[in-house]
């Protein structure tokens, strides 16, 4: 059986791949088109058409390309569910214990099954009763330009671990590590009762992961000095207008952001202003101090509040009106008719 | 809407009841360490009480010692 798993494993690894490669190869395609846009900036003569005619070419077979190692990963993925079947037919042959699992704690030891859930994402792991139709619910709720990236980053997304222990924080690993691919690991269960909102962990984790395949996983589309500087003086205007109310005022504010619905306004004023004003959730102050982590906590938040978040998408977008006006700059570039758009100039 | 006329509505109607206990210690804890109570690094997991206790415990001895005193580990190669 060593020899099956070892075979299942190396499928598994070969699909990661398959999957990074496509990729590298949509991060190629964007960032192609966003040079040429770039030079258009200053120049719009004939050879500019010209180079836009060639980029055209280019977009179609990379797009091409990146659409072939995707069915290529579906296939490989497919061939490592048939083969887990095989094993586990034999394991539990052998144990008698009728569909006995791999032994082990950790996802990497447990059997993996790839489904994709409703949306299009990769899931291992099982929702509980009624969480796929909260997920659903907000995505057919969420912002049309926030969605539509969802749509296009879909089938990239990889849910690794559905039923990751609840003893463990949820998160996206933008590595692959032994026994710890990339990919996003939370619980189903958990997010189902999230007091921040039902599927909040699921957006807010799959939004870290959009963030960094935008770029052919080759950094962050969030991490930009732009964006930084945004969030911080969005931040301190809001600290500003704190303290220019009474008591009372200030009082009634800490009370709405101590709501766990403002979480993710919580974590960033928190962030931005070095902690003079926060509410019940945040980050601990080593983790600002990566770089490019508040970019990436607040393309997460913004995405999530997006995808259905309801009130917290009104309140990041007013207390942080600059910074959601970047995200949705970013939203919009990654729309599959702004490339289309700028290879027609 | 503007981000001072939000303020205003915020701070003109009244916000929904909180745990005033809760409120208070977790103001007590942002003055003391300079940032909220990381809620956002947390497993789901952990309870209220068992936070209540670990914010307590740092409070009580002036060190953050908040994930070391919930047994909570962070990985710096992801993100949360």
């Amino acid at each position: 059986m060593s020899g099956v798993n070892a075979d299942y494993a190396g499928l598994l690894d070969t699909a990661g791949k398959l999957n990074a490669t496509a990729n590298r190869v949509e991060g190629t395609r964007n960032s192609l088109a966003l040079r040429y846009r770039q030079l258009g900036a200053g120049w719009g003569d004939k050879k500019y058409q010209e180079l836009g005619d060639i980029l055209r070419e280019c977009n179609s077979a990379l797009r091409s390309v990146a659409k072939t190692l995707l069915l290529g990963e579906k296939s490989v993925l497919m061939l490592a569910d048939s083969l887990r079947e095989y094993e586990n037919l034999n394991l539990g042959n052998g144990s008698g214990a009728g569909g006995s699992q791999l032994p082990g704690g950790n996802a990497a030891a447990r059997a993996e099954t790839y489904v994709q859930d409703n949306l299009g994402v990769w899931v291992n792991g099982k929702a509980p009763a009624g969480y796929p139709e909260v997920i659903t619910a907000r995505y057919e709720n969420a912002q049309p330009n926030a969605r539509k990236v969802f749509d296009r980053f879909a089938e990239s997304l990889v849910i690794r671990d559905a039923d990751y222990p609840t003893s463990e924080t949820p998160h996206y690993a933008p590595r692959d590590r032994e026994g710890h691919p990339r990919g996003v690991y939370y619980n189903a269960g958990a997010d189902a009762s999230n007091p921040r909102g039902a599927g909040s962990t699921y957006f807010h984790e799959l939004g870290h992961m959009i963030d960094h395949t935008a770029t052919g996983c080759q950094g962050h589309l969030s991490n930009t000095e732009e964006f930084r500087a945004a969030l911080v003086a969005d931040g301190e205007n809001v600290l500003r207008l704190f303290q220019q109310q009474d008591d009372r005022g200030q009082d009634q504010f800490l009370r709405y952001l101590y709501q766990d619905a403002a979480h993710s306004f919580s974590d960033l004023i928190d962030a931005t202003t070095s902690g003079q004003l926060a509410g019940r959730y945040g980050h601990r102050r080593e983790y600002w101090q990566r770089a490019g982590a508040l970019q990436a906590e607040a393309f997460a938040h913004f995405f999530e509040a997006s995808m259905g978040g309801g009130w917290k998408l009104e309140l990041l977008s007013n207390m942080f009106p600059t910074a959601f006006g970047i995200f949705s700059d970013m939203m919009d570039s990654l729309q599959p008719q702004e490339l289309n758009r700028v290879l027609r100039r | 809407m503007g981000m001072e006329s939000f303020m205003k509505r915020l701070t003109e109607t009244p916000a929904p009841e909180i745990d005033q206990e809760a409120f208070e210690l977790e103001r007590r804890y942002q003055r003391a360490f300079g940032h909220a109570v990381p809620r956002e690094m947390l497993p789901p997991g952990i309870s209220q009480e068992q936070i209540k206790q670990a914010v307590e415990a740092c409070l009580m001895t002036g060190t953050d010692r908040f994930f070391e005193v919930l047994g909570v580990s962070i990985d710096p190669d992801v993100l949360y």
